[in-house]
């Protein structure tokens, strides 16, 4: 028994010093072949993107024709190249390639025209010592009867003590003007404290849903997003200002405040960008992303290619020149009926 | 052939109960009882296939707090590891993205002496252990998916062979011309196996990145799944422990713990080769 017992200990001893995952784990993937490197970001985006059915993407025909052009002899740059135009196939301002050399990107807002001109305001609509309260600008315009507040990006850092105090001063004021106009997005974190102050009761915005699986239609059941208020609430009339650079958490905003009774959406589509973008590497060590959500409004409605705003307005050339903010004017328009 | 079937279920299981000694303690007899501190380092990687085909190495510290009960027919314990580190893969120098993984393990085991496998200088023991790890990732250059969380849950078998390594008399002994004593020393080599019997894993699901953050709903978890019976992990420790006069002791461990997920889902590994130094302090 002795022997036996013996001989276990120096088989396990032995199994002891060679414990080696490679028993149970695959092999490192790193690799720099352009061919697996291409094939990978192919994959990742065919089985896990969200909106190849929504835009009609034949993305085995994009396969065919991205293929041809890569080569194990091509640069990095060279297959950066390829394979970020590849990406761009996907018309999604949530779609990046990102190298120590260079981020492929995708620009949305030069899907419409120009919209947007702060020095215009600032010249002719705000008072030169406009307040800013954390990253909203505003101040009244219109002799007083409008508060206009304006948020160039979603930092991240909005609080109901900015907006207690912006809505506080505008309590008196007959409508507000938000311009989100030329805002690229950032934390969906702003957007609900945002809304919360626009509403008196929890309120049902709109709705989302996450990839489940590898095909194109492969989601979740729909999960609510839900707002609730918060802080000094403002029901009087608000219009939201939107153009083809309202993007992403923008989106978010002008998607969730269509549904709210006391607000009116003017300007041009946003940009979209109503999925949540993921992250991930390749076997080169690049990162990509790409949106693997889909948000629907209450009717079933899927904007990702842009909000319609409720009254389609742009600046005109003619106005501009002579210090006028077409869609401005078409907003307080709106405010006094 | 039914018998047959029966016989071989039921012979093994006839031997342990055979086998198998249990001591009966007597009123007055407490089995020893150690407080573990101990602190070490890790050659750890991992791979989630969900975010990543390359696989991210790094070295980690550890640190362990323990109570232990164990004598030569029982041992039984608690231990608490934590383990902190930085990762990075072999990908090109200019596009490392490291990351930061912290993980952390709690463990119950419980090992009986065999009679049959055991004499005064060899214990063996079997029996069983449960451990409950959780990991922590944060890598901010992949972007949304930049945090990962996943507790596995694993019930193992459990083996464990020690020799005795002890010195009980004073040796004289000689090198050259150099005279010196080798005084009595208590002191064993152990090693113990313990090989998964059921896993589970609570993991993200396909998207891997979650929606709350767009729904409101505070819940970073709602994509997540629980797979029962899922995966697999292997554990193994190989120590030297050396004991004082005071009855306290000082523990070497070499343990190599490797985990991953199963199912359909992209797989999650990981492995870790820590080496460890700990100091038993015996309770009175």
């Amino acid at each position: 028994m002795m022997r036996i017992t013996k001989n276990i200990f120096v088989v396990i001893f032995f199994l002891a010093t060679c414990s080696c995952e490679s028993l149970f784990f695959e092999k490192d993937l790193v690799s720099g072949n352009r061919h697996e490197n291409f094939e990978y970001l192919w994959k990742q985006c065919n089985e896990r993107y969200a909106y190849m059915d929504y835009k009609q993407i034949n993305w085995d025909e994009i396969h065919d024709r991205y293929s041809a052009q890569v080569n194990e002899e091509m640069t990095d740059d060279s297959l950066f190249s390829v394979l970020g135009k590849m990406l761009n196939e996907l018309r999604d301002g949530h779609v990046n390639l990102k190298s120590y050399f260079n981020v492929s990107h995708y620009n949305i807002e030069q899907l419409g025209p120009d919209n947007f001109d702060f020095r215009l305001i600032t010249d002719h609509y705000l008072p030169k010592d406009y307040y800013v309260s954390g990253p909203f600008i505003h101040d009244f315009i219109s002799n007083n009867r409008v508060g206009y507040i304006r948020l160039n990006s979603f930092t991240g850092t909005v609080s109901h003590d900015n907006l207690d105090f912006i809505l506080r001063r505008y309590a008196s004021t007959q409508g507000l003007i938000l311009d989100l106009r030329e805002n690229g997005g950032g934390s969906s974190g702003d957007v609900f404290r945002i809304i919360s102050h626009f509403i008196r009761e929890k309120t049902h915005v709109y709705n989302s849903r996450l990839k489940s699986g590898p095909g194109h239609n492969e989601f979740t059941e729909l999960q609510p997003g839900y707002v609730s208020p918060a802080g000094l609430i403002y029901l009087k009339k608000v219009v939201v200002l939107t153009d083809r650079g309202t993007f992403s958490a923008g989106s978010f905003t002008a998607l969730a405040m269509k549904e709210l009774p006391n607000v009116v959406v003017i300007g041009d589509s946003t940009g979209g960008g109503l999925g949540v973008p993921n992250g991930g590497q390749l076997p080169n060590g690049w990162i990509y992303r790409f949106s693997i959500t889909q948000t629907l409004d209450l009717a079933g409605n899927n904007y990702e290619n842009g909000v319609p705003p409720d009254i389609y307005s742009v600046l005109k050339a003619t106005d501009v020149s002579r210090g006028v903010d077409t869609v401005i004017e078409r907003a307080l328009e709106e405010i006094s009926k | 052939m039914q018998r047959l079937s029966l016989l071989l279920f039921f012979l093994p299981l006839q031997i342990f109960a055979q086998e198998i000694s249990f001591t009966e303690p007597d009123a007055k007899y407490v089995r020893p009882k150690y407080y573990e501190l101990g602190a070490g380092f890790s050659a750890s990687q991992f791979r989630d296939f969900a975010t990543s085909p390359l696989i991210y190495y790094g070295l980690t510290g550890q640190f362990v707090l323990g109570i232990l009960r164990k004598d030569e027919n029982v041992e039984s314990g608690f231990l608490f590891r934590f383990s902190s580190g930085v990762y990075a893969t072999e990908a090109d120098r200019k596009e490392q993205t490291p990351g930061v993984v912290n993980s952390a393990f709690f463990s119950y085991s419980r090992l009986y002496r065999i009679a049959g496998l055991s004499s005064s200088r060899w214990n063996t023991k079997i029996g069983g252990k449960i451990d409950l790890t959780g990991n922590f990732r944060q890598n901010q250059y992949l972007l949304n998916a930049g945090n990962g969380i996943e507790s596995f849950q694993t019930l193992f078998v459990s083996a464990k062979v020690t020799r005795d390594l002890s010195r009980e008399y004073l040796k004289r002994k000689k090198f050259l011309f150099i005279r010196y004593k080798l005084k009595p020393k208590k002191r064993e080599l152990s090693f113990q196996v313990n090989p998964a019997i059921m896993n589970s894993t609570f993991r993200n699901g396909y998207a891997y990145i979650d929606q709350a953050s767009v729904t409101g709903s505070g819940n970073a978890f709602e994509d997540y799944r629980f797979s029962a019976f899922s995966g697999f992990r292997i554990n193994t420790a190989l120590e030297l422990t050396r004991y004082l006069k005071n009855g306290n002791g000082i523990k070497y461990s070499y343990i190599w713990d490797a985990y991953k997920t199963g199912g359909e889902l992209p797989k999650f590994e990981m492995s870790h080769h820590i080496f460890q130094l700990s100091l038993l302090f015996r309770v009175k």
